[in-house]
């Protein structure tokens, strides 16, 4: 397990695994829209609420940027799916992340997380 | 007046003002300082729509059963329509008395904020929170008429549309039909700091803590996740700080005379 990033963990702090997709417009959401179940979705700046639409079928969201008062971390709430805003990166190229399997667990503090399987 | 209520002397129906306006009518009857405003009320949306040309083209729409992959489609059509149809003139008349009352009381510079009030926003079955579109920095008549009508027709963005739909997979909402906004128009605070406080510490669910995201300029930052914000934890009784963590917070938004300036 290599651990790729940690934030502030805004929601639910249940253990998740699942596939990663980065998300970037609301198309990606569109295409998503059908096989969004178990998937965790990473946002950076830009269309972050477009992600709510899905947001009952994820098992987990990732914002770049953010905090808990970001609409992102409130509907996510909503949903009761864990939510890692803020997260930094340990690594660089992010959308080559897509499709890798991973964890997000939670420190017992406010901190998020999240491990490439 | 039957379409616009002030701020201050309304009460919080959501059935008229939506989640939002009705939660801020509360605050302020609560004695806290919310600034001032007016809502423009659901049975101005409803008006709006009932005296369309449009109508049954608008009603056809908004009863199409769409896929996922119609939405941007939909979201288009529905804007045109919007587009195409009139705000009726009651309407108009009734928000250019309230804007030119609060011009009166606070000067000509007054800058507004343009904010949605959905029936299905802010309530305990949802939060549609950033689903539906605010237009800050409003600073003439009718730049509030074009905003108020961007604000309608926010309420069907591709976004919303996939919400609902999401929502109806859920038996939550049944139609799009169902979908009704109130518009709250709202003085602009020229901000140096602005935050969000949660009355409870939504990171760990405990009720003795508050938090607050905080950072320079518009809170608009925060909302919209451009920026890390600071984060603040308080207890509750004693004001006490438990935890404080200073944000990046690289992009702030200023109101600087009439114009929004990003640094």
């Amino acid at each position: 397990m290599e651990k790729i990033g940690e934030g502030l963990s805004c929601s639910s702090k249940s253990e998740v695994i699942g596939k990663l997709v980065y998300i970037k417009t609301v198309e990606d959401v569109i295409n998503l829209f059908d096989t969004a179940t178990g998937k965790i979705c990473i946002v950076d700046d830009a269309g972050i609420t477009t992600l709510s639409p899905i947001l009952s079928e994820l098992v987990g969201t990732i914002c770049t940027t953010g905090s808990a008062g970001s609409h992102l971390a409130i509907v996510s709430r909503e949903f009761a799916i864990p939510c890692i805003m803020g997260i930094k990166f340990l690594i660089i190229d992010i959308p080559s992340l897509n499709g890798k399997k991973a964890k997000i667990v939670h420190d017992g503090e406010d901190n998020g997380i999240l491990y490439l399987l | 007046m039957s379409y616009v209520g002030f701020l201050t002397r309304a009460n919080p129906i959501p059935t008229l003002f939506g989640g939002k306006g009705s939660n801020l009518i509360n605050l302020i009857k609560m004695g806290i300082n919310v600034p001032d405003g007016f809502i423009v009320n659901i049975k101005a949306y409803n008006k709006f729509l009932e005296e369309s040309p449009l109508k049954n083209q608008i009603l056809r729409t908004l009863s199409t059963n769409y896929k996922p992959k119609d939405v941007l489609d939909l979201s288009t059509k529905i804007k045109n329509l919007f587009l195409e149809t009139k705000i009726p003139v009651e309407i108009v008349n009734e928000i250019k008395r309230a804007f030119y009352k609060l011009r009166k009381k606070f000067g000509r510079k007054i800058s507004l904020s343009v904010r949605s009030s959905a029936n299905i926003e802010d309530l305990k079955e949802f939060s549609f929170s950033g689903q539906a579109e605010s237009y800050l920095n409003n600073n003439t008549f009718e730049e509030i008429l074009e905003s108020l009508k961007n604000c309608w027709i926010s309420l069907y963005s591709p976004q919303s549309l996939l919400y609902i739909l999401q929502m109806k997979k859920n038996n939550k909402i049944a139609s799009l039909k169902s979908l009704r906004m109130a518009v709250i128009i709202q003085k602009m605070v020229n901000s140096q700091v602005s935050g969000v406080l949660f009355t409870a510490n939504v990171l760990n669910n405990a009720l003795n803590q508050m938090l607050i995201n905080s950072t320079w300029g518009l809170g608009e930052t925060i909302t919209n996740n451009i920026i890390i914000p600071d984060l603040m934890i308080l207890n509750k009784d004693k004001f006490a700080i438990l935890k404080n963590v200073i944000g990046k917070k690289e992009k702030n938004l200023f109101l600087i005379r009439t114009d929004l300036l990003q640094f």
